[in-house]
Parts: C-alpha cells; structure tokens; sequence
C-alpha cells in the first residue's frame, strides 16, 4: 500500500472523492458521550429548544472530523504526521441533516524539502449551504 | 455541604498570555471507539490491529485530531472551577500534527491564549493546545478561536 500519495501524479483543480454522510442525534449523543463533556446545546432536547437555535446542534468538531477522514484517506502517513487544518465555521449542524465534505488540490509546493501538497477543503448540508470551508495540507513524497 | 458554584468565564477575564491548567488524557480503546462511532469513521488503521501491524506505523494509532475532545473549552476551563457563558460560538480552528498518538499513551495538553481580540463588534479568543508525549515531544497542536458572547 502507498502510504505517501505520489506528489507528481496529484494535479492542480482535482477533486478527491467526496464523503456522505448524514448527522444523527444518536451519533451527537455518541460523540458528546466520548468526549464526556455534556453540553446541553448537543444533547438536551428540551433545553434546546429554548435557545435561540430551537434544537439541538452537533459539536462543530465532530463534523469537522469529516475533513479529516478524507484527508487519512487519501494521505495516510503524510495527514497523520504532517498534516494540518484550517477551517472557519459558518453554519451550525442538526440532526438530520445531510453533510458533503468535498477537498480539491489547489496547490503543490516545496517548503525545506519537504512536498506539500494543498486542498481547498468544505463541507455543504443539503440545502448547498457553506457549513465548513477551509485549507488542508498534506505531505506528499 | 454545598457544591461549588461555577462561575461564568467572560470575555474581560481571559487575557493574552493566560496559561490554563494542564490536562492529562489517555485515549483507551473504549474512548476510541466512541469517538470513532461519534464521526462514522471505519478506517482500518485506528482499531484494525492485524491490518495496522502491516502499515508504516506498524501497528494502530489515534487520530490525531480526537485531541478535540479533551480541548472544548468546558475541559479547559473546568480545573478553574468556571464554565462557558451561554451563546459560545466554534467561529475558527487550525490544527497541526507533528507525531503519532498511540492507544493508552499518556499525553499531556498544555494551553494558552493565544490571543484575544474584538471585530465587527464581536470578541473573538485564541485558545492555542499543544499535546505532547510522555517522551516529551509535540504530537499536535491545535488554535480554537470561540466568539465570546459577552
């Protein structure tokens, strides 16, 4: 297995293959239940509702975890070790709600010879709303 | 006996330079597989020992960025006895991996701000984590930038 994608064969524009999935309470309440920080914006269902949000949202680092499986994917090694991530927020997420992360190669560079290689990075719900857009990189040999 | 009260951590009681309490954490299987349910990843290398043993790393690892559970600002600031006012916004975040974490690893996360500025009319934090080793060296890093309510 390759564990470093090929600098030369990534070419500028190209879309990765985008992850689908949709957001779930029970996944909210799973994620929130590992990370053992109860917040009730994410899991108390009548309190929520009384918030100006009217329900319950997903920790924006659950969905931003997306980025990163998509990164692991195709990067392996190069996103575990190496990798980095910028993102602003834009939307919030709820359950039920359908999310597409998509990363497109925007750009390749040599930096104190290492190759890097750079995605333009977002994630849309259903509505084709910006809910997450950002940078990625990557190292590549 | 009464329970300590938390109080409300507000924008003018955090300062540029702040150190927060650090924090221990060991990722275990149980955690991780949790999280992993939480995001609905299936990769192979983070619970799939025989697939893992014939990869680079020779054997499963953590997700790096699962450090996000230990670094809501609720785990940074409880040590302080403080919770988050209500109205907290996620508006920014950087991450940056440098090593590999592995299951049951001792690691330690050490916090400062960053930076505190206000925008457009709204107050914006820079809470930098840094999480390192037991062998002491910086595995990842991470930059959450909350808009403060108030």
């Amino acid at each position: 297995m390759d564990w470093h994608k090929n600098f030369e064969a990534l070419s500028i524009g190209e879309e990765l293959t985008p992850l689908i999935k949709k957001m779930t309470q029970d996944k909210i309440n799973t994620y929130v239940g590992a990370a053992e920080d109860y917040n009730p914006i994410h899991v108390d269902i009548e309190f929520a509702k009384k918030t100006p949000f009217k329900g319950t949202i997903a920790p924006g680092y659950q969905y931003m975890a997306y980025i990163s499986e998509l990164m692991a994917r195709e990067f392996g090694e190069g996103w575990h070790i190496g990798g980095t991530l910028d993102v602003r927020l834009l939307k919030v997420v709820r359950p039920d709600d359908w999310l597409i992360t998509r990363a497109k190669v925007s750009d390749k560079k040599e930096e104190n010879g290492n190759k890097i290689v750079v995605c333009e990075v977002r994630i849309t719900n259903q509505n084709n709303e910006e809910v997450i857009v950002g940078q990625a990189t990557a190292l590549c040999k | 006996m009464k329970e300590r009260e938390e109080k409300e951590i507000l924008f003018e009681d955090i300062f540029k330079g702040m150190e927060l309490p650090e924090i221990t954490y060991t990722v275990t299987a149980d955690v991780l597989k949790k999280y992993l349910e939480g995001i609905d990843d299936l990769n192979p290398l983070y619970l799939d020992e025989e697939y893992a043993k014939k990869t680079p790393f020779g054997g499963p690892i953590v997700p790096p960025i699962s450090m996000a559970i230990y670094t809501t600002i609720s785990n940074l600031i409880r040590p302080l006895g403080m919770k988050i006012p209500p109205g907290l916004l996620h508006a920014q975040q950087r991450f940056e991996f440098t090593g590999i974490i592995r299951l049951n690893e001792r690691l330690r996360i050490k916090t400062v701000i960053e930076d505190k500025f206000e925008k457009k009319g709204k107050k914006f934090v820079v809470w930098k984590s840094e999480v390192f080793n037991q062998g002491g060296d910086k595995v990842a890093t991470s930059w959450l930038t909350p808009i403060w309510p108030k």
